[in-house]
């Protein structure tokens, strides 16, 4: 059996780190977890199974058995590693949504189309892409409805789990996400005035003409 | 937009979110102290909480473990598949990977598609798919993509083919419409890469304009003979209903279904008609022309 590629130990102390507050591990840690669930996804993809639909949370949970020191195992680090997977997750569903949008814009020059049985179809990859840009403008407002959303969307946490990572009660979890949720629909899929004064709130009439995600008056781009 | 407005945009959603239906307008009038701009605002935020139902409810754990799957463990370029050097990515899809390589051996480029282990972890399957694959390196026809060979390497399979530069009849008629005559003539030799690959026995089983290259010189490509074959009763994920009824269809392109695809029963009767993939062919150049 293959072993991971990092030290247990080396994966706990950051887990505890960033349990602790240190955000700036994250940086190191994301990669880390991001590898070895794939490495796992295609050891598990073995051939006695070619039916194999891989539960994700199974995966992380072997991902974390594998990765984090289990010699004084805490919840609180359990819950940690599900959040730096929901942080991996996105990037994975995030680079392969734009890549896939950047092929059907004719990206590249020399390039073989393959059978479109597509994984992400190009209504999810929008959305995935729109999602995260939103997520991100949201994170500059409330940094913490933006986790919220990215433990729940792309993580898969629920809410007892993300209050377990957030340190706050479920209730408050609960708020952030309707919130955060109204808000981010607004967003993605708001009309015209409305979507555009959430962002200009100076001049909402100038931002009436509207045209490929711009607003023709003031140039403003939409989030 | 501060996070300060953004609060206070949060504090008047939520309570009106507890008041009666009735009463939001009138508290909304004294929430806001006369501020139109943040009116608006809250209202289209409680607006889209109604609207909002399943938006973003589903999580996309499950997308990102097929991604996760569909990807090669490493990244391969700069590795070398049997005697195939990866210079580079060229495509990505639900079949798998596709790199520019250099055949190190007979030192020319080739495209070299690596199959997805969800596709290959069925030795029967992949047994019948490489059945297939060896008779569509003995085809020669000025149509048909050339596969170099079938291969694998450390349980990597793999497909080399010559390299076409070119477009896809998709990225093609994504420009706008063709000519008639041009159509024509694509069809003309779409017909004639299928017509000599039945005489051969073999069934492409997916043809649409993704798997058409056109290249610079005039010359139509027909590529990925029989890999459909491959992904054929592939057992669908439980994220769709629909898929579910019709598994055995599912990585198959719909629109463009050869008739002996469509109709199960019918395909073994099909299969002795010579012509019935040009009629597939022929339902489909005329959707689009």
């Amino acid at each position: 059996m293959d072993t991971p590629s990092v030290s247990q130990q080396r994966v706990t102390d950051l887990l505890t780190r960033w349990s602790e507050g240190d955000d700036a591990v994250l940086a190191e840690l994301t990669p880390l977890v991001y590898e070895e669930l794939r490495r796992l996804a295609h050891r598990q993809m073995g051939a006695e199974r070619p039916d194999h639909t891989l539960q994700t949370t199974a995966l992380v949970s072997e991902a974390y058995l594998r990765l984090a020191d289990q010699t004084n195992p805490r919840w609180q680090n359990r819950a940690h590693f599900f959040a730096v997977a929901a942080r991996a997750m996105r990037q994975i569903l995030v680079s392969y949504a734009r890549s896939q949008r950047a092929e059907k814009r004719g990206g590249g020059a020399l390039k073989i189309e393959l059978d479109e049985a597509a994984l992400v179809s190009p209504e999810e990859s929008k959305q995935i892409v729109d999602l995260h840009e939103a997520l991100e403008t949201l994170a500059t407002l409330d940094s913490r409805k933006a986790q919220v959303v990215e433990l729940k969307y792309f993580g898969g946490l629920n809410y007892d789990e993300m209050a377990e990572v957030l340190k706050i009660s479920p209730v408050t979890v609960r708020r952030d996400w309707r919130f955060a949720k109204a808000w981010l629909h607004t967003q993605l899929h708001g009309r015209g005035l409305t979507r555009i004064s959430l962002i200009h709130t100076n001049e909402p009439r100038a931002c009436m003409k509207i045209r490929d995600n711009s607003c023709n008056s003031c140039l403003a781009f939409f989030v | 937009m501060t996070p300060a407005r953004f609060q206070t945009i949060e504090e008047i959603f939520l309570a009106a979110l507890e008041q009666e239906p009735d009463q939001v307008s009138a508290f909304l009038d004294t929430a806001c102290e006369g501020d139109a701009v943040l009116r608006r605002e809250v209202e289209a935020l409680l607006a889209s909480d109604q609207r909002a139902g399943r938006f973003i409810e589903t999580s996309s754990v499950g997308l990102a473990t097929k991604v996760i799957q569909n990807q090669q463990a490493d990244s391969l370029v700069g590795r070398t598949i049997g005697h195939y050097k990866i210079s580079e990515s060229i495509g990505t899809g639900g079949m798998g990977e596709v790199y520019l390589a250099t055949d190190i051996t007979a030192g020319r480029k080739a495209a070299l598609k690596l199959l997805p282990l969800r596709f290959t972890g069925d030795a029967e399957r992949l047994k019948r798919f490489q059945q297939e694959a060896h008779a569509v390196v003995g085809l020669n026809h000025p149509n048909i993509l050339t596969v170099y060979e079938i291969g694998e390497d450390h349980s990597t399979h793999y497909i080399a083919s010559e390299l076409i530069e070119g477009e896809t009849l998709r990225q093609h008629l994504t420009r706008g419409r063709m000519e008639l005559s041009e159509a024509v003539d694509v069809a003309i030799q779409v017909a004639s890469a299928l017509a000599a690959a039945h005489n051969a026995g073999i069934v492409h089983r997916d043809i649409k304009p993704e798997n058409i290259m056109l290249r610079p010189d005039g010359y139509v490509k027909v590529l990925d003979f029989g890999i459909a074959k491959l992904a054929e009763h592939e057992v669908p994920g439980n994220d769709a209903d629909e898929t579910k009824r019709c598994c055995w269809l599912r990585p198959i392109s719909a629109p463009y279904w050869e008739p002996f695809v469509i109709c199960r029963r019918s395909r073994r009767a099909a299969r002795r008609l010579i012509n019935a993939p040009i009629s597939g062919v022929s339902a489909w150049f005329f959707t689009k022309w």
